[in-house]
């Protein structure tokens, strides 16, 4: 028998020899820890009503030199209805890596179900292939309680949902725009496709000055020498186009396209002197009555008008301010 | 002062004292039917542009703008047979141009001449009448006969049909075809009389006793008339502006007039350029010229053309019509 004193050693030796064996335990217990994987599925809950909606979570640890990738669930998860999956979650550690992702998961009928198991094919260290089983949940998938003391009642109608203008602002904008197109391409076929009034009649205006243009033309007429080589009627058409152009380009007035009578009326919404309405329709009278009349001029008349026209675009011509401006 | 003397050749000289000389009836017309028609100069100058170029009319107009009254007078002056037929969806071709009655004494068949053998013929309301009696009276306008049986009858000269239809009531009416319509020289449109007009309407209604038309031309004076018309002056320029105005209806592209192609569904008939001849040398006549000018043309440009042009269903739609074309055509085609 020992005494109280002799125990001390004893005791002490016995409190290292635990200590080294639970050090060794624990040791053991991390160095299992980072050469197995495992696989563990939790749920939420194990009880459900029908239909509604269950969070189970698969937690997937494995050590970090093996490479095992989560299993893909696609249409259940057990015997259970898969409908969604969460993106995976991952922890990296030294020795040590950790995936879990959540699925959710329902049943559409009463009963016991189970969630899982969910096997995961991997690649041991040993280079073969071997399966990893996750635990499984039970659910219990309860219906609603009836009260039978109740009567009976119809099937609820739809619910009326409220109007809200947000739902319409999208297809009111759409029709804006589209309307807003319809006018717009309207609007630029009108423009490109009528033409302007006045447009087809448009003659290529000469690069000169009217006044100078029309003096050019008219000392031209008279080189040609028609009405002395008896084409005096040719002569009056030239005369009398070349003051109905001169008008265009001097008035911007369409007088080719009118008559004589329609000029005598007309004249006078123009600014010229009184002498210039004069020579003018002078000429184009007696021009009227060589190309219609079969009259046949004395040929001092015909020299008369010539010089009739050339006042007439004198008269008329542009004072130097104007042709400044121009 | 004239900038210009000489002479024109002879036959227009003479031309024009003829003309001087055998229009001198055209002014006491006028007074004449001035004394039953209150304005409507307009519609008065084309009735005689009608009788001295041979031609028939159409008017359009609204009920009681004298247009009956118009060729009543008309006829009273020349002292011409008037004849009025009411068309009806009833009427038989034979209705107006008559037919064979067996007469029981002499055991055989006589011709029962029908209204359309008079000088002056109203045709009211033409669109009212089927096809077939439309037809007869038109081929009686253009060929200036009618057959009975065996027998073909030439109508008397002078033989103008004046017909009517009104342009508001188009239910149970047969409007005319283009090819008939085609016929008619001028398509008048009547207008409602000035408001002073209509006053003095009311005041000449509202006397006891009507103005009498007296006869103050012979029918043979419109018939020499109608000849001296024809020998009116007419330059080959103006030919030529004639067939611009009509051509342009057929190709307005050629005419720069791409704006109003498509309106367009068909252009004006060689009729057309035939009748604007005939009109506007009508025109001078009365005007106491004789040779045409520009001005005459485009003064009977609407009546002759606006019944001759096809129209198409876009014209229709954007409401544009034959007398807006016919602008169109005579601000762009280049006087002469």
């Amino acid at each position: 028998m020992l005494n109280a004193g002799e125990w001390g050693p004893v005791r002490m030796c016995g409190y290292i020899c635990l200590f080294m064996l639970l050090f060794m335990l624990d040791t053991m217990q991390v160095l299992n820890a980072q050469t197995t994987v495992s696989a563990t599925l939790t749920a939420d809950s194990t009880h459900i009503l029908i239909g509604d909606h269950l969070n189970v979570k698969l937690t997937l640890k494995h050590p970090a030199s093996l490479k095992i990738a989560m299993p893909v669930v696609k249409d259940s998860v057990g015997n259970m209805e898969f409908i969604s999956a969460s993106k995976i979650d991952t922890v990296n550690e030294p020795t040590v890596q950790s995936f879990s992702q959540t699925y959710t998961v329902s049943a559409f009928d009463s009963g016991q179900f189970h969630a899982g198991p969910i096997a995961i094919p991997y690649k041991n260290t040993s280079g073969t292939y071997d399966t990893l089983f996750s635990n499984t949940v039970i659910v219990d998938v309860n219906t609603v309680p009836v009260d039978t003391m109740r009567p009976i009642k119809p099937i609820k109608g739809p619910l009326a949902v409220p109007y809200a203008w947000q739902e319409f602002v999208l297809y009111a904008l759409a029709a804006l725009l589209l309307l807003l197109l319809i006018i717009g391409g309207i609007i630029l076929y009108e423009r490109y496709t009528r033409e302007k009034p006045g447009a087809s009649n448009a003659r290529p205006i000469p690069k000169d000055p009217a006044h100078i243009w029309a003096r050019k033309e008219l000392k031209k007429l008279e080189d040609d020498k028609l009405w002395q080589k008896d084409q005096v009627k040719l002569y009056y058409s030239r005369l009398t186009e070349i003051l109905r152009l001169y008008l265009e380009y001097r008035f911007n007035w369409l007088a080719l396209e009118s008559t004589t009578g329609e000029i005598e009326n007309a004249i006078d919404n123009y600014q010229m002197k009184e002498k210039a309405k004069d020579n003018l329709l002078q000429i184009l009278r007696a021009a009227d009555l060589v190309k219609f009349a079969k009259l046949l001029p004395a040929p001092e008349s015909n020299i008369k008008a010539m010089e009739s026209a050339y006042k007439f675009i004198d008269l008329t011509e542009p004072k130097e301010e104007e042709q400044k401006k121009s | 002062m004239d900038i210009i003397s000489g002479n024109t050749t002879v036959d227009i000289a003479s031309l024009n004292e003829r003309i001087n000389r055998e229009s001198a009836f055209v002014d006491v017309l006028n007074l004449e039917l001035g004394k039953a028609i209150i304005g409507q100069k307009y519609m008065v100058e084309r009735l005689m542009l009608a009788l001295l170029s041979n031609g028939h009319i159409l008017l359009e107009g609204v009920p009681g703008l004298a247009k009956t009254l118009a060729i009543k007078s008309l006829a009273s002056a020349i002292h011409a047979k008037f004849s009025r037929i009411q068309f009806t969806p009833d009427l038989l071709p034979a209705d107006l141009t008559g037919t064979m009655i067996y007469n029981q004494k002499e055991n055989n068949f006589i011709v029962k001449k029908g209204p359309i053998f008079a000088n002056l013929i109203l045709a009211d309301e033409i669109n009212r009448a089927p096809a077939k009696v439309q037809a007869a009276l038109l081929e009686a306008m253009q060929e200036k006969q009618v057959t009975i049986g065996d027998e073909t009858f030439k109508l008397e000269e002078p033989f103008l049909v004046l017909a009517t239809q009104n342009p508001i009531e188009q239910e149970g009416t047969y409007p005319l075809p283009e090819a008939q319509v085609d016929r008619f020289m001028l398509k008048v449109v009547v207008t409602y009389p000035k408001k002073e007009e209509e006053r003095l309407i009311i005041r000449q209604n509202l006397e006891y006793a009507g103005k009498t038309i007296n006869q103050v031309v012979k029918q043979e004076e419109i018939i020499n008339a109608r000849k001296t018309v024809r020998d009116v002056y007419m330059d080959e320029k103006i030919e030529r502006y004639i067939l611009d105005i009509v051509f342009a209806t057929r190709n307005p592209s050629e005419y720069k007039l791409d704006k109003i192609k498509p309106f367009i569904n068909y252009g004006a008939s060689p009729r057309a350029s035939i009748n604007l001849a005939l009109a506007s040398k009508a025109y001078a006549f009365i005007k106491r010229r004789g040779y045409v000018i520009p001005e005459d043309i485009r003064a009977i440009c609407f009546d002759v053309m606006r019944h001759r042009i096809g129209l198409t269903y876009e014209a229709e739609a954007e409401n544009v019509n034959t007398e807006e074309i016919i602008s169109e055509i005579l601000n762009a085609v280049e006087v002469p």
